[in-house]
C-alpha cells in the first residue's frame, strides 16, 4: 500500500486503510502536535488531539486531493493543536512572532487566503535555507534550538536568518498596499 | 493591527520540509481510540436510523431541529405529532400520557390571578426526558399583548435541571400561541420514587407592544404583572426502573453505578475508582450485558464522558434492548477489550475480556 491507494481506499470507507496511514503518520502528526502543546499538556492530550486529526481525515477523506496527504494531515494536525490551545486560554510562546499591520485601509481583504499568499510570495523571496527555517519555526513550531539541532546549524545563525525571513514577509506586505512597523 | 506571523501560516500546507519524528505517541493507541470512536459513531447512526429513539446528545440536536416546527406539530397532532417525527409511533402511543388532572400549585406573586400560567396537555416519560406541551390561559392568549415566559431551570424532586420551550410563536404569522413544546433532562435528577415532581418558575409579561421573535424593540415597555412558581406531578411508567448512583465493590475497586431500564431504553452509566491506576476506562471498547435469566447481547460503549467532579464516566445507552428481559432482576456487565496478534495488530472484529471492571447490579 501506498499513500495514493491507502488514500482511495480509504474514500471507499476501508478501515484497513485508515490503519495504514495511522501506522505512516502518526509520529508526524504527534510531533507536529507536541511542538505545540507538549510544554503545555499532557502525553493523554497529545494522544487524543490526535485520534482527533485522523477521525477528521475519516470523515474529510473525500476533500483530501492524491499526493497530498502528509500535507493535509501536518495542517489539521496545525489547527487541531492551535483549537486546543486556545480553549485552554494558553499562548503559543514563539520567538519574534508578532508583526504590527496597520489597518489605515479598512477594505482592503486581509482574509487567511490573503494572508497565506502574502506568506507564499515571501516564501519564495528567501533563499535556502532560510526559508526552511521560517517554516519550521512559524509553521511547525520548532524552537530555534531544535530546528538548529535538527538543520546542523549554529543557533545564532538561525535567529539572523529568521530576522531576515520576517523582514522578507514585511516587504511583501509593503508591496501589497500594507502598513508595517 | 497585531498579527501573528504564525496565525498568518494557517492558510499555508507545507510539503517541503522533513522535521525529524519523535514517538509522542503510541499508534497502537491511536489506532483504538480512533477506530472506538468511529465504531460508536457508526451504531449511533445505525440506531437513528432504525428509527428507535436515542436518549443521547445526538435527541438534543434533533430536538432543536424539529421544535422549530414545534407550533406545526401541535397543530398536527399535538405531542404525538411531534415526537412521531423521531420515534416510533407504537412507542409514542403506548407511552403518551395526559394528566388526570394537572396537580398545580400556584405560588403566586402580587398582581391580578390568571389561574396558573401554563397548563400540561400531554407528557411523555421514559424515566430519563420528560417531554410536555403547555398553554398559556387563553385570556393571556386573548389580550394580545401578554406572554407566559418560562426560566430555563426547573426543579426535579430537589435537582436542578434544564428546561426547553418553545414553539409559542406562530413562524407564520409571528402570533404569540401560548402553546409551548417543552423538554427536561431528568438524567442528573433522583427519580427514584414513583412520582416526580417539577417545579417551573413563570412569569407573565405585559407589553406596550408585543416582541416579534424575541427580538424585543426599543420602544417595548416590558411589565411584569405575575410570577408562579407551579409544581407538576407526573406519573412514573410502570415498567420503568432505575438504580441512581449505586457504589458497588468491584475486584481492586468500586464503581458508582447508575441503570435506567424501561421497554424502549437501556441506559447505564459507570464511573470506575480503581485503586490501580494504570487500569485506565479507555481500554473498554463494550460490554456484554446478561440479564438475570440468561439472555445477553454485546454493546459498544456510547462514550466516555468527564463527570462534573472531572471523573471519566463510560456511558452505555440502547434504545433496542437486543433480546434482554426488560423486567429482569439483575444485569451483570463484563467490559471487553480489542484483541491483539502477537505482533500487537488489531484482530478485526475480536475481543477479549478485559479482566477487571465486572459486576452485577440488581433492579427492585
Amino acid at each position: 500500500m501506498n499513500d495514493v491507494s491507502a488514500l482511495r481506499a480509504l474514500k471507499r470507507g476501508d478501515e484497513k486503510a485508515l490503519e495504514w496511514i495511522i501506522d505512516r503518520y502518526s509520529s508526524y502528526v504527534s510531533t507536529i502536535i507536541g511542538n505545540i502543546i507538549g510544554a503545555f499538556m499532557t502525553d493523554a492530550d497529545i494522544e487524543e488531539a490526535v485520534s482527533d486529526v485522523f477521525l477528521i481525515l475519516w470523515h474529510n477523506s473525500e476533500k483530501v486531493m492524491p499526493g497530498k496527504l502528509k500535507a493535509y494531515l501536518g495542517g489539521l494536525a496545525r489547527n487541531k493543536a492551535k483549537e486546543k490551545m486556545r480553549k485552554a486560554n494558553q499562548d503559543i510562546p514563539l520567538d519574534d512572532d508578532m508583526i504590527l499591520i496597520s489597518d489605515e485601509n479598512p477594505e482592503q481583504d486581509f482574509s487567511a487566503k490573503e494572508q497565506a499568499r502574502f506568506i507564499r510570495l515571501a516564501l519564495l523571496k528567501m533563499p535556502y535555507p532560510d526559508r526552511e527555517i521560517f517554516i519550521r519555526h512559524y509553521y511547525y513550531y520548532q524552537t530555534v534550538e531544535t530546528l538548529s539541532r535538527e538543520m546542523g546549524i549554529n543557533p545564532s545563525t538561525a535567529k539572523t536568518k529568521l530576522r531576515r525571513g520576517r523582514e522578507k514577509l514585511k516587504e511583501v506586505l509593503l508591496e501589497g498596499g500594507y502598513g508595517v512597523e | 493591527m497585531n498579527k501573528r506571523i504564525s496565525d498568518m501560516m494557517d492558510g499555508f500546507i507545507d510539503e517541503s520540509v522533513n522535521i525529524e519524528l519523535s514517538e509522542q505517541a503510541s499508534s497502537k493507541r491511536i489506532k483504538e481510540a480512533v477506530m472506538s470512536k468511529i465504531h460508536n459513531e457508526e451504531k449511533n447512526v445505525r440506531s437513528r436510523r432504525s428509527g428507535s429513539f436515542a436518549r443521547i446528545a445526538a435527541l438534543a440536536a434533533v430536538f432543536m431541529l424539529v421544535i422549530g416546527g414545534g407550533v406545526v406539530a401541535w397543530a398536527s397532532g399535538g405531542l404525538a405529532g411531534f415526537l412521531s417525527l423521531f420515534m416510533p409511533e407504537k412507542e409514542v402511543a403506548e407511552r403518551l400520557d395526559t394528566p388526570t388532572e394537572n396537580a398545580v400549585t400556584i405560588v403566586q406573586s402580587e398582581g391580578e390571578d390568571y389561574g396558573p400560567l401554563w397548563t400540561i396537555d400531554e407528557y411523555w416519560y421514559d424515566g430519563a426526558t420528560l417531554y410536555f406541551t403547555a398553554s398559556a390561559p387563553q385570556k393571556v392568549i386573548d389580550a394580545g399583548n401578554m406572554m407566559v415566559e418560562w426560566s430555563d431551570h426547573a426543579d426535579v424532586n430537589g435537582t436542578d435541571c434544564h428546561l426547553s420551550a418553545d414553539g409559542c410563536w406562530d413562524e407564520n404569522t409571528f402570533k404569540y400561541t401560548g402553546r409551548y413544546t417543552c423538554h427536561v433532562d431528568l438524567s442528573g435528577a433522583d427519580t427514584s420514587s414513583e412520582d416526580v415532581s417539577l417545579v417551573i418558575r413563570l412569569k407573565l409579561n405585559q407589553y406596550k407592544k408585543m416582541p416579534v421573535f424575541f427580538t424585543v424593540q426599543e420602544n417595548n415597555k416590558i411589565e411584569t404583572i405575575a410570577e408562579q412558581e407551579l409544581r407538576f406531578d407526573f406519573e412514573k411508567p410502570g415498567d420503568m426502573r432505575q438504580v441512581r448512583e449505586e457504589k458497588l465493590p468491584i475486584d481492586g475497586g468500586t464503581a458508582d453505578i447508575s441503570v435506567t431500564v424501561a421497554p424502549s431504553i437501556f441506559n447505564a452509566s459507570i464511573v470506575y475508582r480503581m485503586n490501580d491506576s494504570s487500569e485506565s476506562v479507555n481500554e473498554i471498547v463494550k460490554y456484554r450485558i446478561t440479564d438475570g435469566n440468561g439472555n445477553s447481547t454485546m454493546v459498544w460503549v456510547t462514550g466516555i464522558v468527564k463527570t462534573n467532579y472531572g471523573d471519566d464516566c463510560v456511558v452505555i445507552t440502547m434504545t433496542n434492548l437486543d433480546g434482554l428481559d426488560p423486567y429482569s432482576e439483575s444485569y451483570t456487565f463484563e467490559p471487553f477489550c480489542f484483541r491483539y496478534d502477537s505482533a500487537g495488530e488489531r484482530i478485526p472484529e475480536a475481543f477479549d475480556p478485559l479482566g477487571w471492571g465486572g459486576f452485577t447490579v440488581a433492579l427492585r
